[in-house]
Order: structure tokens, then sequence, then C-alpha cells
């Protein structure tokens, strides 16, 4: 008797099995109809304090979505040579960001800006890269793919090798709902990995504790917050705080952070590089401090390689140009305040960012 | 079931009938002719059109400069009818020059389109120079992207206070062509020093059905920092201010509230 209950259970283990492959599965035909859609609301938490985030109507956030994007940005398949990933410049332990001045792509070529670090980017609404040259997430998720020096690679072969997957065309159909294999495109990868990257809410270090009542800044810490945002008459000012505005620790904006002298040629342009417009040369994007002590080199060439470096070019008041942003100017700063300065860019950090689960890679899973 | 409709349209009939009083004791039948009203303002420095980065301006005592920002708030944005009675368009909005930088575009200046206003005769605007009190009480969290108050950049949290005003840009001091005193003036307004106020500007215009009418305004820059020979900000002595010193940030915000804005002739 228990040999037949025995065999029984196997027989239904196997048939469930079946039917799972059965609908979990392309058809020969690409169809996908047969696999279930049934999109879940991402319930993405807003951290208190923080702006209302930016969600564009066309690409609410989803389960099947952000897992999508998650797989697409973790995934070597949209490399030319399946070698490089989004993942191999944003690394989840420096805070997305990479640990080389300059990023590298696709069989050692090296790039032309370090990789911005990411985080709480469901709150940039526009103004994507160091030069503002996408106007959203899902426009900058198309970029890297065919940029020669990143991925190295073309929308039509990372199509084809999408669709004709094993597991792509699933994950697709449960985010999205196509009904076909031939339905998956380069907007479609765009929208994932933004949705992905929306998911990416930094709200728990140190600093966000202390705002809310929950943690005490050490006395280093306090007299570096007070300089970084100005608020103590006796302690010089840090100016910092005009671009790097809590709770983002980025205004958004596009400043000349005074790094070059703009009167000369730059290498590198920045935000003139997209609008022509003579007074945006030497302009970039403010970058996030959130995670900074771990996201050396920096500024968007990686040319500094500590926060003491960065702090004592800002000390100095950077180099003369027209449009440099007369917030930047000779601070004053004495070895105590920039340590002290220091230890509260320490305070950004949050390790649990670092650590989360749901950002990591899931091929290692 | 006829009377189960009576109560919803009798306070519709009864919202409608105050809606009118209102609104400056235009006729009933006037209430559904709407149009539009664009407040355009013009930046000056003095006689010269206000242009940020690519214009030099003479100022006192042999100095130079030249402006990268110039930007305040205006709040309880009112049209007075010709009855005296008030009409509010709006809330608030960023009278923003920064991208100002070429004289064809200060030419055109900045426009803000109010819709949906009742047709009729008017005979001035007011406003408030900065963040009314009760939308200060308020944070950039508060709103959603794209508000005129979302943005971050605008607002101190230290001193929970929006930034009414910021003038930014750099001076030569001596006349010798070298811009290279950096001017960074932030006011915003303290728990103690309260600094919003209303203006009101005289101009009689009327608002048709359907049209746009727009009120031409003129923000003299020059006026706001430097008045006259013996009252000006001497950058010599003060090229940064962020609602630090009461002798630099009441001038600027006085004078931004006093004459500084003009219907543009």
């Amino acid at each position: 008797m228990l040999r037949i209950t025995g065999i029984l259970s196997c027989c239904f283990l196997l048939l469930a099995c079946q039917e799972q492959e059965r609908i979990h599965s392309v058809k020969t035909d690409g169809s996908l109809s047969h696999i279930p859609y049934s999109p879940e609301n991402f319930a993405l938490q807003e951290p208190n304090g923080f702006v209302k985030m930016a969600m564009p109507a066309d690409n609410p956030l989803t389960m099947a979505g952000v897992a999508l994007g998650r797989h697409l940005f973790y995934d070597p398949i949209l490399s030319r040579d399946n070698s490089r990933s989004c993942s191999s410049c944003h690394l989840q332990e420096y805070g997305f960001s990479d640990t080389s001045s300059l990023s590298r792509g696709i069989e050692g070529r090296l790039g032309k800006r370090n990789a911005i670090a990411l985080s709480n980017l469901a709150y940039h609404y526009t103004n994507f890269f160091w030069d503002g040259r996408a106007a959203s997430l899902e426009a900058q998720a198309l970029v890297p793919v065919e940029d020669s020096l990143e991925l190295g690679n073309s929308w039509e072969e990372v199509e084809t090798r999408l669709q004709a997957h094993f597991n792509y065309p699933v994950l697709f159909r449960q985010a999205f709902g196509i009904t076909h294999t031939s339905e998956i495109d380069r907007s479609l990868v765009a929208k994932a990995l933004a949705q992905f990257e929306r998911s990416m809410i930094s709200a728990d270090a140190k600093f966000d504790r202390y705002q809310a009542g929950q943690a005490r800044l050490s006395e280093s810490e306090e007299r570096g917050r007070l300089i970084f945002f100005d608020e103590s008459e006796v302690l010089p000012t840090g100016e910092c705080s005009h671009c790097h505005i809590a709770p983002l620790f980025t205004s958004l904006e596009f400043f000349n952070n005074g790094l070059d002298n703009t009167d000369q040629p730059l290498k590198d342009g920045g935000k003139w590089q997209v609008t022509r417009n003579p007074f945006d040369q030497g302009k970039f994007k403010t970058p996030s401090l959130r995670n900074i002590s771990l996201t050396a080199p920096y500024m968007h060439d990686g040319r500094f390689a500590t926060l003491d470096e960065v702090i004592e070019q800002y000390n100095v008041g950077g180099h003369y140009s027209k449009n440099e942003s007369p917030n930047v100017r000779p601070l004053g700063l004495e070895a105590q305040d920039k340590k002290d300065l220091i230890a509260f860019l320490h305070t950004l950090t949050d390790t649990s960012y670092l650590r989360r689960e749901d950002l990591s890679n899931p091929f290692l899973r | 079931m006829k009377n189960r409709y009576f109560p919803l349209g009798f306070i519709l009939l009864l919202s409608l009938t105050f809606f009118s009083a209102d609104c400056g004791g235009r006729e009933d039948d006037d209430i559904d002719e709407l149009g539009e009203v664009d407040l355009n303002f013009q930046g000056t420095f003095g006689a010269e059109p206000l242009v940020m980065l690519a214009e030099e301006y003479p100022y006192e005592a042999g100095m130079q400069v030249r402006f990268q920002l110039f930007q305040f708030y205006i709040s309880e944005i009112n049209l007075i009818a010709k009855d005296g009675n008030k009409l509010n368009i709006g809330e608030v909005a960023l009278v923003n020059f920064e991208n100002i930088q070429s004289t064809e575009a200060a030419s055109k200046g900045l426009d803000f389109a109010f819709s949906n206003i009742p047709a009729g005769e008017y005979k001035g605007i007011e406003m408030g120079i900065g963040v009314a009190s009760d939308l200060n009480e308020k944070a950039p969290s508060d709103y959603a992207v794209g508000h005129p108050l979302a943005f971050q950049g605008n607002y101190w949290s230290g001193l929970s206070s929006y930034i009414f005003t910021k003038i930014e840009g750099n001076a030569d001091l001596n006349g010798d062509g070298e811009f290279t005193e950096k001017l960074t003036f932030h006011i915003g307004e303290k728990e103690d020093v309260p600094l919003y106020e209303m203006i009101s500007l005289d101009y009689d215009f009327t608002v048709s059905k359907d049209q746009a009418t727009t009120i031409p305004l003129a923000v003299n820059l020059k006026q706001v920092i430097s008045p006259s020979s013996s009252n000006f900000l001497d950058f010599r002595v003060v090229s940064q201010d962020h609602t630090n010193q009461a002798s630099v940030y009441s001038l600027i915000i006085d004078n931004l509230k006093k004459g500084a804005i003009s219907i543009n002739q």
C-alpha cells in the first residue's frame, strides 16, 4: 500500500512540474500568452523628508519589472563579448560606484569618466549622466549598451539574444505582459533597468537616523555637520550644502566647481558637450554624497583619490573660471575642521544599502 | 427619484452664486467667460537688459559686476478687479533669470501663464515677495517634483525657510577687468526676522474670453543692490551673505520689495 501511495505521489509531482514548465516556458512559435501575467505593484517605501518621487506614468514599478531589471543590471549578456554588465562599474559594496578613476568597458577599454554612484535615482527626475545628456532614467539606460567604451554592443544584437534566451522571455512576459518574444525590445530593457534603479533607495545612514532622532553624532561629526551646512556662527563655513543638499545630498543641478580654468581648452567640457553653450563649459551634475566614503576616487574624472584631496580643492576655492560657482570660494578650513568635515561625511554611509539582498547579484544566489 | 439629485444641484447652484459674487461683481452670465493672464518679467540692470554671464555692468566706486544668477519667489498672486475685489490666480512661482544669457532672451523675459481667469476689467496686481508664511512652514518634501517649492536647493532646513532670493555673480573690484571677486547673496527668513511682504502695482487691463492678456513687469536688479550711489552693496566690504548680516539682507530684500519691480512701460 505504501509503495502504491509513493508511486502516485511521484506521478502527481511529475505532472505538477510538467505543468509548471508548460506555463513557464516559451512555446516553439515564440508565443507567451499562456504564461500568467498578473503584475503586482512594487511598494517602494518613500523615506521621510524626501521630496515626492518622480515616477513616470508609463513605467510604474512592479515586482516582476524590478526583478527583471535586477537580472539585466547584473547580466553581461548586454555587452558584445558577454564580459561586462552595468554592475561591472556600479559595484554594490562601493555604493554602486567604481573604484577606478575612469571606468573600463569591454576588452579593457578605458572610458572617459568615473562611474557615478547610484542611489535614490527615483528622485532624479531629469539630467542623467555627468553631463545631463539623458532626460530620463529610461533614456539613460539605452546609452551604455552601444557606447564602444562601455558595453560595445548593438541593440539589435541585444534584442536578438534576449528574444532567444531560455528565461528572459518569461521574465519580460511577467513584467510587461508581452505576448510574443519578438516584442522584447530596447525600450522594455530600458524600462526594466529603470525600475530596478528606482528601487535603489538609500536612506538609512547614520545621518538619517540622527535626523530621525535615533542616533547621536560624535563631537567631531557634529562639528563637521555644522561646517557642512553652514549652521555655526563661530565655525568656518564649508559651503557644501549649496549644491549637496540633504536629504539627497545633491541639488541635481550642474555647476562648474572650479576644477579647471575653463578659459583654457578642457579635456572634458561636461554639460557643454551636450548644450554647446559656452557658459556650460566645465559644468557637471552635482553627485550625491551618500556613501561618499566608499565611492572614491572622486570627481567626474576620478582625479582625487581621497576626501582630503577633495576638501583641499574646495578649501583653496578652486580655479577661476567665468562660470565657476561663486559658492566655491576659499574656506579657511584648518586641519581639525577638515577632519570634522570628513567625520561628518562618513555619517552618510548607509551600510544596509550595501548589503541589501534585493539589490545584489541574482546570479550569485 | 427626481428629488435624489436636488441637494447636489442646490449646493452646486449655491456655490456658483457665491463664486460669481466674489469675482468683482461681474454679471452671472460672464462666469463662463474665461481668459488667460500672462505675467512677463523682464530683468534690467538700470537701463540695460539683465543678461547672466554674457554682460558686464558698471557699478559704484569704479567697480564692475557680472551676474550668474538672480531669482526670487513670488506668492499669493492676486489680480485686483475694478471694484477692488481680489482674485487669487497663483499660489507661488519662482522668477529665475539664470538662463537669460543673451540680450535676445532678455527681451523675451520670463513668462508665467495663468488660465481660467474670469473675463472682465482689472486695475492692478499684487503679489508677495518671497514665500508666504503658510507656505514657508512647509518643506520641499511636501511637494511633488516640479513644483516651485519642491526644489531642495532653495530651502534651508537649518532655518526652516525657503530662500526668498538669490543673487550670484562676480565683481571686478578695481576696474582692471578681472572679475575675481565671487558674489553670493542668499536671503531667507529667520524666525525673528520676517521678510515677506506684499507689493501692489496699478495696471489697467482687460481679460477677454479665450484671449491672453500680458501684464508686463520689469525687475531692476540695480535697484535691488544699488538704489543710489550712497546706498549700495559695497563688494569691497561684503561679497557674501546668507542672511547673516542684517545690513546686507535688509538692503537686498527691502529694495526688492520697494521699487525694484514695476509695470514695464
